[in-house]
């Protein structure tokens, strides 16, 4: 009898390696006033500030929980601590920060790519960022990239101000009130007009301690006719208990500008990953999401483009790969708000080994988004009868002046590639590992070299047996 | 009074979208009851029987609670059972007129073992008020074929709501076309479980809307069993404020395997001020199985438009024939004389 396809875990040993929590200060766990109010106060927050946080938790304490999507019932608000800051202070050079620290980031490579291919870096450890650097040629160029809380005070204080949760309101939903209350940690990040910065931004999150939450809030302004490509990386060690992560980025992208946006998500099987993605583009703008979806216990999310001004576009481009123990629902949300906007979304999914792995868009067409063009194309490929794909996409058309297009696929590594592939000389396993890296291709080559190989080492998969 | 859910969506998505169900109420009840129907129903064969009620059948793509409206307020039924082994065609007409305004027809139909049968319902007329309801409960037996045509022509003061639940088993084939060419207000929910080995099932939803007019159609294929089909279609043309919410869904779970499912829309806008919603999902639990989806919308194409003037068609008559070619999948499986009152329905309110 035929041996059904084994696909192997992930291996995790990269990033699931704990360092002793060792917090200079940390909250109570649960959500309180006073705990809130605590972290306004250990954060010296403007007075402005410690009110949103208030209003937020108001918010959050009346919005329900989303009906729609993977439960999260494993989630106990009242066990997680929202705040937890290192013993250290934001450092400008590695060298000044601790070394246990130190070490955490140099074991996932941080230091060494931005050495070799990085204009500027941010590290957050837990609630707070531990480093940040730009470097000195590019803060020549005007541009600005610091942690969001300097950016509160600093020169930049009213822009911040300005910006800040405007399109990501709390009462978008439940865990947007939960990130204005209790958000730590983050970047600030400005490019003025004119601007091209040739080379990419990154900023890494690591969580390391156990039963917290990590709120960090990303907010990137890039000006008219200028140029950014921001780099997200997060991971976490595996614990027993629930984390959350839920962050926030915020994206304003100015007339005749273009912004990149790759995210690689590995955070740990533990996590709740309840994070919220926006951006707004202004006139022939473009925002282009580039976003890898590997690890988390259950995932929440969909980056919204808000096409706002005329001929502004939108690319997603997105995998997502889902294991034992793993129910991801990720996709894409896009409103065409201006004439002659186009949004094109991609996306692929992987689900093996009991994994869940959702697709979920919602493309809106506004009544005067007069010659709008979408296309959705989403592909699913399940590698065994214990997983789970579904795909959920709406569509909803205000007009009649528009032009959109929407195709899904779900299925199997069908027989006659293999087939085809062994006739040419392949293993059988050769054959079908080949087929899932073609697969993830078009995902891979949409990421900075680096980036494609760690997403390479993430979807290693090895196959044995014959196809069941 | 506790709210209803009307064609819900098998897999809830965001709120803010407005699909996970349907954006219209179900009816008063009218003070003085609903009175008779006016409906007659042409059956010439002796191979279908009237059998009891006591027809246990899954739940609507309407869901539960238009299930419960419909069966509770019907003011027509029939029972039917097709012999083994026998085929025939029953019609069955509902008029709505000044003096029955109502028909809210309750239909069971169950389909023996190599029968073959085809139901066609039509639904004409509407005076202010008019209410049209409509729930098929069908179980198709090894080998036995069903086909429900749904042809529904009323006039805008009217309103409509249907429902079918289909069950079919080994080899079983059902059909659904649907054909939601009039009303003001318009519903459609059916779902089909296969669980038979090799079963399949078909909907064809083709639909006209203007003015105001509100349409709402779910349909949904669940495949349970080994080697089992599904095809859901739809094709539309909307004009002036109407809005419509098409939800398909393919649902493959585990065990379902070798199931094949293909779901497709087609819209035609005409107008700037139409809303469409369109949710085509597909839901898989198991791993040999082969779904596709996908949906056009938009305007007429130009280079069809240029191409038909380059033969001599005017641009209006070109966007007339663009639009009625919408709706061949549906009337092409009518009769002769059915269909050509269909055409003139459309003739008469396709705008010029």
């Amino acid at each position: 009898m035929a041996e059904k396809t084994y696909v192997e875990e992930i291996s995790r040993s990269l990033y699931d390696f704990r360092d002793a929590v060792n917090a200079d200060f940390q909250t109570d766990a649960g959500l309180t006033k006073e705990i809130v109010a605590h972290i306004s106060e250990e954060k010296h927050d403007p007075d402005w500030m410690a009110e949103f946080r208030q209003k937020s938790l108001a918010i959050y304490n009346q919005l329900e929980i989303p009906r729609w999507g993977p439960s999260i019932d494993g989630l106990n608000m009242d066990n997680i601590v929202t705040y937890v800051r290192p013993k250290t202070d934001m450092k400008g050079t590695w060298e000044e920060v601790p070394e246990d620290i130190k070490n955490t980031f140099e074991r996932l490579g941080i230091p060494q790519a931005e050495r070799a291919s990085l204009a500027g870096v941010g590290a957050q450890y837990d609630s707070e960022v531990v480093y940040h650097n730009l470097q000195s040629e590019v803060a020549a160029q005007g541009v600005v990239y610091t942690d969001l809380e300097s950016a509160l005070t600093g020169p930049y204080a009213e822009m911040v101000r300005e910006h800040f949760m405007h399109l990501v309101p709390p009462t978008d939903h439940k865990f947007a009130a939960l990130h204005g209350a209790v958000w730590s940690g983050g970047s600030f990040v400005y490019v003025p007009p004119g601007v091209h910065v040739e080379i990419p931004l990154q900023s890494y999150f690591r969580l390391n301690a156990p039963g917290a939450g990590q709120f960090e809030h990303t907010l990137i302004i890039v000006d008219e006719n200028a140029y950014l490509h921001f780099i997200e990386g997060c991971s976490a060690p595996k614990y027993n208990v629930a984390n959350l992560h839920a962050g926030c980025v915020e994206i304003y992208v100015g007339k005749n500008s273009r912004v990149r946006y790759s995210t690689i998500e590995n955070w740990s099987k533990n996590m709740y990953n309840l994070n919220t993605k926006r951006a707004v583009v202004e006139e022939n703008g473009i925002i282009e999401w580039v976003s890898g979806s590997f690890g988390s216990h259950t995932s929440y999310l969909y980056p919204m483009s808000i096409l706002r001004g005329d001929h502004a576009r939108m690319e997603f481009t997105g995998i997502t790969f889902a294991g034992n123990g793993q129910e991801l629902d990720t996709g894409a949300q896009v409103i065409h708000l201006g004439k002659d906007t186009s949004s094109h979304i991609v996306t692929k999914s992987i689900a093996r080994d009991g994994g869940v792995s959702n697709f979920r868009s919602g493309v809106t067409v506004t009544k005067h988004a007069d010659n709008s063009r979408s296309s959705v194309s989403c592909e699913s490929l399940m590698l065994d009868d214990r997983s789970r794909s579904d795909t959920i996409p709406v569509m909803d058309i205000q007009t009649d002046r528009v032009d959109v297009g929407h195709e899904a696929r779900i299925g199997r590594i069908s027989e006659e590639s293999i087939f085809y592939l062994m006739s040419r000389g392949l293993s059988e396993e050769d054959a079908k590992a080949l087929i899932v890296g073609g697969f993830a291709e078009p995902i891979a080559k949409e990421l900075p070299l680096e980036y494609a190989v760690e997403m390479n080492n993430l979807i290693h998969l090895e196959m044995q047996g014959t196809v069941g | 009074m506790t709210k209803t859910i009307l064609n819900p969506l098998p897999a809830p998505t965001w709120n803010r979208l407005g699909v996970n169900q349907a954006n219209i109420s179900l009816p008063e009840i009218p003070t003085q009851g609903w009175g008779e129907s006016s409906t007659r129903v042409d059956a010439p064969i002796d191979s279908i029987q009237l059998e009891c009620p006591g027809f246990s059948a899954l739940e609507s793509g309407g869901g539960a609670d238009l299930d419960c409206f419909l069966r509770e307020n019907a003011n027509f039924h029939l029972h039917l059972a097709v012999k083994e082994g026998t085929e025939g065609m029953i019609l069955i007409q509902h008029t709505l007129e000044e003096d029955h305004p109502h028909a809210i027809a309750h239909l069971t139909l169950r389909a023996r073992p190599h029968s073959k049968i085809t139901v066609i319902e039509v639904i004409r007329g509407g005076v202010s008020g008019s209410i049209h309801g409509s729930l098929a409960e069908i179980q198709a037996g090894e080998d036995a074929e069903v086909t429900l045509i749904q042809l529904q022509m009323l006039s805008a003061a009217a309103r409509s709501w249907s429902a079918v639940s289909a069950t079919a088993g080994e080899n079983a084939q059902i059909c659904i076309y649907r054909a939601a060419l009039g009303g003001s207000s318009v519903l459609g929910g059916g779902k089909c479980l296969l669980p038979g080995t090799g079963s399949a099932f078909e909907a064809r939803t083709i639909y006209y809307g203007d003015g105001d007019t509100i349409l709402d159609f779910s349909d949904t294929a669940v495949h349970t069993g080994r080697k089992t089909r599904s095809e859901i279609h739809a094709a539309g043309v909307l004009d002036g404020n109407c809005q419509k919410t098409l939800r398909g869904t393919i649902d493959f779970r585990r065990g379902a395997v070798q199931g094949v499912g293909h779901e497709s829309e087609d819209v035609l806008l005409l107008s700037p001020d139409v809303r469409n919603r369109t949710a085509p999902l597909i839901l898989c639990g198991e791993e040999q199985v082969e779904g596709q989806h996908a949906a056009s919308i938009g305007r007429l194409d130009e280079a069809m438009l240029y191409y038909m003037a380059s033969r001599g068609i005017g641009e209006g008559e070109a966007r007339r024939l663009l639009a009625l070619a919408k709706f061949a999948p549906v009337l092409d499986a009518l009769p002769p004389d059915l269909r050509c009152e269909a055409e003139s329905y459309l003739e008469r309110r396709l705008p010029s």
